[in-house]
Parts: structure tokens; C-alpha cells; sequence
């Protein structure tokens, strides 16, 4: 019994190994063939339009209120001490440093990431990836290194737009709620952004692009048995992808603020 | 013996299955081997060693007296590259037209110009019956029309070689056997040697230079078509003449 258990716990440690493993050699093989990108362009594009436009909408959804929750939070303590103002500093540096890659990042691995591995999923239980390396193409270089290109270009744009989107939402509540103009809200939030911050952010996006590709596309290869393996590659790429974002999102932020 | 494809003592446990427990089996230059076997028994599982997709535990696969796996991966691409293969699902790439998927290989490989490769696209879809459906995706077309369009990609290279993994499954009788008759065809037309996984015998008689029966991880018994269909071995027997009890299921029930 106790045996049985051990040999589990010690299954999922070598499958978790494995998996995490088959995604970095994925991930170089891919950043292998980025040289041929611009043979890939027609369908980089395609993938920008899926994994960025489609995303828009969610993202600043997300991002709107993310900023209006942070401003009324905020507002509602800083309104006792008299220095209300001060919530275009916390919107806008919270929103530049964490909340508007993080965000991004989230939105991102839920609806890309999923679809990702759903897509991917079905094409190897289709034997479409095995059609793929019967004709010597490289799945990695065919399906992945494309949308690693298109996600790692259009995640940026999205966390600009939903910085730019929650300092908004952080104005609105700042305005109707706090009472806190929007010439000293923005004003304020004009002091507290620095460009380290942006950059920072956009390292950030890129980093959660990259993870999010290699989660989403590791699994989808290596889905089995159908439509229930599909479905198993898709829960797990969001479960995986949302862990790594976070634990990389607290290193990434360590290592800034070290370096700077 | 001039052989093009040999398995030699091929062993491949597949979770806790023994999936292949030794399988022994030669295909020489220009025939038309057909496997036949129960489903589950390890028939695609021995076309992906052919192909390279899957590694023996033990025992070794050639084509052309080169080891498919023993050697660098440009070995395999090359020898791949001589190679067609029919999914069993077709496989066709989802949101290509049927002209893009058939151009596939030839696009991605290079060396071809477009006007050529749209002249050999034309050619291949005419051979599998296929003029004027090159535009549409394969969730517009039928069954039967995705397996003729992975049949042109499969032959779009000029193969020397052709693996079927099943190639009437899920097809309704007369289109089961235009399929087949196109295998003939393309056999005679290029001259290629092909591995054909079935469990369809009116296909297997009707295509095979010979038979291969595949039970218990093993080859029970190769065979002209003739061969199998007077075979005295009682598991050919209860497989050919379709019977639910004998041999065949008193094994899988134990």
C-alpha cells in the first residue's frame, strides 16, 4: 500500500520531469529555425491576428477593471489619511510593473495557451504530427516556432494597451468615485512612471510568451488517447503556464530591482 | 532475395502491453504486402517502426538494408523522403485545402518552382480522381475524398515506397473499393513496393501479392492470397471467415 503510493508520488515526479524536459528541447528546436522565420510569415501572421486581436478584447476587459478595483481599493484607505491623490502613483506604477504584464500573461495562457494545446492536441491524436515528420518537416520548426514568434511580438502590444487601459479604469474610479481629477490623477501617475518600469514589464510579457507557447505546444505534442487526452493537454497547459508565469513574474521583478 | 523492407526479431512493449514479441517479416522490391490482424494487435504500431516514428525495444528494421533508426537523423529524413505513408484518419493539415496539402511536402522540401509544383499537384488529384476539389479544406470534402487527397500527398514525391495504415476503414463499400483499386493502380503505374495495414479481407485478397497474418505480438503466417484463404491454421481461419469464437478471442479473453 504504502509501496503503491511511493511508486505513484514517484511516477508523477519522473512524468513531470519528463514533460518539463520535452518542452525546453521543443522550445530550442524551435528558436533553432528562427532564421527561417520570414519563410513562415504568412502563418506568423495568421498567428498574430488569433493569439493578439482576438485577445484584445478579454485582455482590456481584464485590464479595466483590474486598474478600477486597484483605485477604488486604494482610494477608500488613502481617503483617511487626506493623500487620495496619491492613487494615480499606486494605478499607475502597479499597473506598468506587475498587474498589466501579469494580466496580460494570465489572459494569454488561458485563451492562447488552451488553444494551443487543444490545437496542437488534435492535430497529434489525428496523426497530423506524424504526417509532419513523415514528410521531414519538423513540427517544431512547421507548428511551434511560428506562434512562439507571433506571441512573442504581440505580447508587449497587449500589455501596453492594458497598462494604458488600467491606469484608465484607475482614473474613472479615481474621478467618480474618490474625487480625484483627472489632471492631478494623471499628473501623479506621470511622476510615478519610470521607464525601467515599461521595460521591465515588457521583458516580462515576452518571458510569459515564451512559456506559455512552450507549455501549450509541449503538451498539445504529447497528448494521448483521443479526446480525453486533448482535454488533459488542454487543463494542464493553463495549470502549468499559470504556475511558471508567477513564480518567473516574482524572479524576474527580484532580479530588476537587484540590477537597478 | 532482393528485400526493400525487412523487420528483424522486432520487439516493442507499449505501457505494460508486449505490443510486438518478435516479429519477423520481408517485403520485397515491388510487392504488395498486406498485414492482417485483430484490431489492437500491433499492425499501425509495426508501420511506425517501418517509418521510424516509433524504436524498438530489441530487434532491428530495414529499408533497403539500412538500419531505419541506426543511423543520424539526416539518414532518416533521406530515407523518409523515399517513403509515402496513408494515415488511417488521412492527416491531413486541418486548415490547408486539399492542392496545399497535396503541395506540402514539395513546398517544404524546396528545389521545386510553383508552376511545377502547381503541374504535379494537378497531376497527382487527377490520378486519385480529385480534379476541381484542390480549393476546398478538408472539413468540407467526405471521408472517402480525405483519404484519395493523403493518397496524392502520399505519392505527390514519387515514392518508392508506400505504407497503409488502414486504408478502407470507415469508408462505405464502394468507395472502400475505389480506394483500393486506386492502391492497384498506383502500384502498377509507379511500380512501388507497399505495406497495406487491414482488417478487410475482401480488400486484402483483392490488392495483396501477399498476406501477413499478425496475432499475439508474432506472425502467424505469411501468404499468397490463395495461401491464406485455404490456411489450415485455426486463427487464420477464425479471422478470415469472421467467427467470434476460436482461437483469436479465446486468447484475448485470457
Amino acid at each position: 500500500m504504502e509501496q503503491a503510493a511511493l511508486a505513484r508520488v514517484g511516477r508523477g515526479l519522473i512524468d513531470t520531469i519528463e514533460g518539463a524536459g520535452y518542452n525546453l528541447i521543443l522550445l530550442m528546436r524551435s528558436v533553432s529555425y528562427l532564421h527561417k522565420s520570414f519563410s513562415r510569415s504568412g502563418e506568423i501572421m495568421r498567428q498574430m491576428f488569433v493569439t493578439g486581436v482576438l485577445s484584445l478584447p478579454v485582455a482590456m476587459l481584464v485590464a479595466l477593471f483590474t486598474g478600477m478595483v486597484l483605485a477604488l481599493q486604494t482610494g477608500i484607505e488613502l481617503t483617511r489619511w487626506g493623500i487620495e491623490a496619491e492613487i494615480g502613483t499606486i494605478v499607475t506604477a502597479s499597473m506598468s510593473r506587475e498587474m498589466g504584464p501579469l494580466w496580460t500573461g494570465i489572459v494569454l495562457a488561458a485563451r492562447v495557451g488552451s488553444g494551443m494545446a487543444a490545437e496542437i492536441g488534435t492535430m497529434t491524436v489525428s496523426e497530423e504530427v506524424d504526417a509532419l515528420e513523415v514528410m521531414s518537416i519538423d513540427p517544431a520548426r512547421f507548428l511551434v516556432m511560428p506562434r512562439l514568434v507571433a506571441l512573442a511580438l504581440i505580447a508587449p502590444v497587449l500589455t501596453i494597451y492594458s497598462d494604458f487601459v488600467g491606469v484608465l479604469g484607475g482614473a474613472l474610479v479615481g474621478y467618480y468615485q474618490i474625487g480625484v481629477s483627472y489632471d492631478l490623477y494623471f499628473q501623479k501617475g506621470m511622476e510615478a512612471l519610470q521607464l525601467i518600469d515599461i521595460y521591465t514589464g515588457l521583458i516580462k510579457s515576452v518571458i510569459f510568451a515564451v512559456i506559455i507557447v512552450a507549455v501549450g505546444c509541449g503538451q498539445g505534442m504529447r497528448a494521448t488517447r483521443g479526446a480525453e487526452g486533448v482535454g488533459n493537454a488542454t487543463r494542464n497547459s493553463v495549470v502549468v503556464s499559470l504556475i511558471l508565469i508567477i513564480v518567473f513574474n516574482y524572479f524576474v521583478t527580484s532580479i530588476t530591482r537587484w540590477i537597478t | 532475395m532482393d528485400y526493400v523492407i525487412e523487420l528483424v526479431d522486432v520487439h516493442k512493449k507499449l505501457g505494460r502491453k508486449q505490443v510486438l514479441a518478435g516479429v519477423n517479416l520481408q517485403v520485397s522490391r515491388g510487392e504488395t504486402m498486406v498485414i492482417i490482424g485483430r484490431s489492437g494487435t500491433g499492425k499501425s504500431v509495426m508501420l511506425k517502426h517501418i517509418i521510424g516514428l516509433l524504436a524498438p525495444d530489441a530487434g532491428k528494421v530495414f529499408v533497403d538494408g539500412v538500419n531505419v533508426l541506426g543511423g543520424r537523423r539526416e539518414d532518416l529524413l533521406k530515407m523518409r523522403a523515399r517513403m509515402g505513408v496513408l494515415f488511417q484518419s488521412g492527416a491531413l493539415i486541418h486548415w490547408m485545402t486539399v492542392a496545399e496539402n497535396v503541395a506540402l511536402p514539395l513546398r517544404e522540401l524546396g528545389g521545386y518552382e510553383e508552376s511545377q509544383i502547381r503541374g504535379i499537384v494537378e497531376e497527382k488529384l487527377d490520378l486519385v480522381e480529385l480534379r476541381g476539389s484542390g480549393n476546398l479544406t478538408p472539413d468540407k470534402i467526405s471521408g472517402g475524398m480525405q483519404k484519395r487527397a493523403a493518397l496524392a500527398r502520399a505519392i505527390v514525391r514519387d515514392p518508392e515506397i508506400i505504407l497503409y495504415d488502414e486504408p478502407t476503414a470507415g469508408l462505405d463499400p464502394v468507395t472502400g473499393k475505389t480506394i483500393d483499386e486506386l492502391i492497384v493502380s498506383i502500384q502498377r503505374r509507379l511500380g512501388v513496393t507497399s505495406v497495406v495495414v487491414t482488417h478487410d479481407m475482401d480488400s486484402a485478397y483483392g490488392i495483396a501479392d501477399r498476406i501477413a497474418m499478425l496475432h499475439n505480438g508474432l506472425i502467424m503466417q505469411v501468404g499468397t492470397p490463395d495461401e491464406i484463404r485455404n490456411s489450415t491454421e485455426p486463427a487464420v481461419r477464425q479471422f478470415i471467415e469472421a467467427r467470434t469464437s476460436g482461437p483469436l478471442t479465446d486468447d484475448s479473453s485470457t
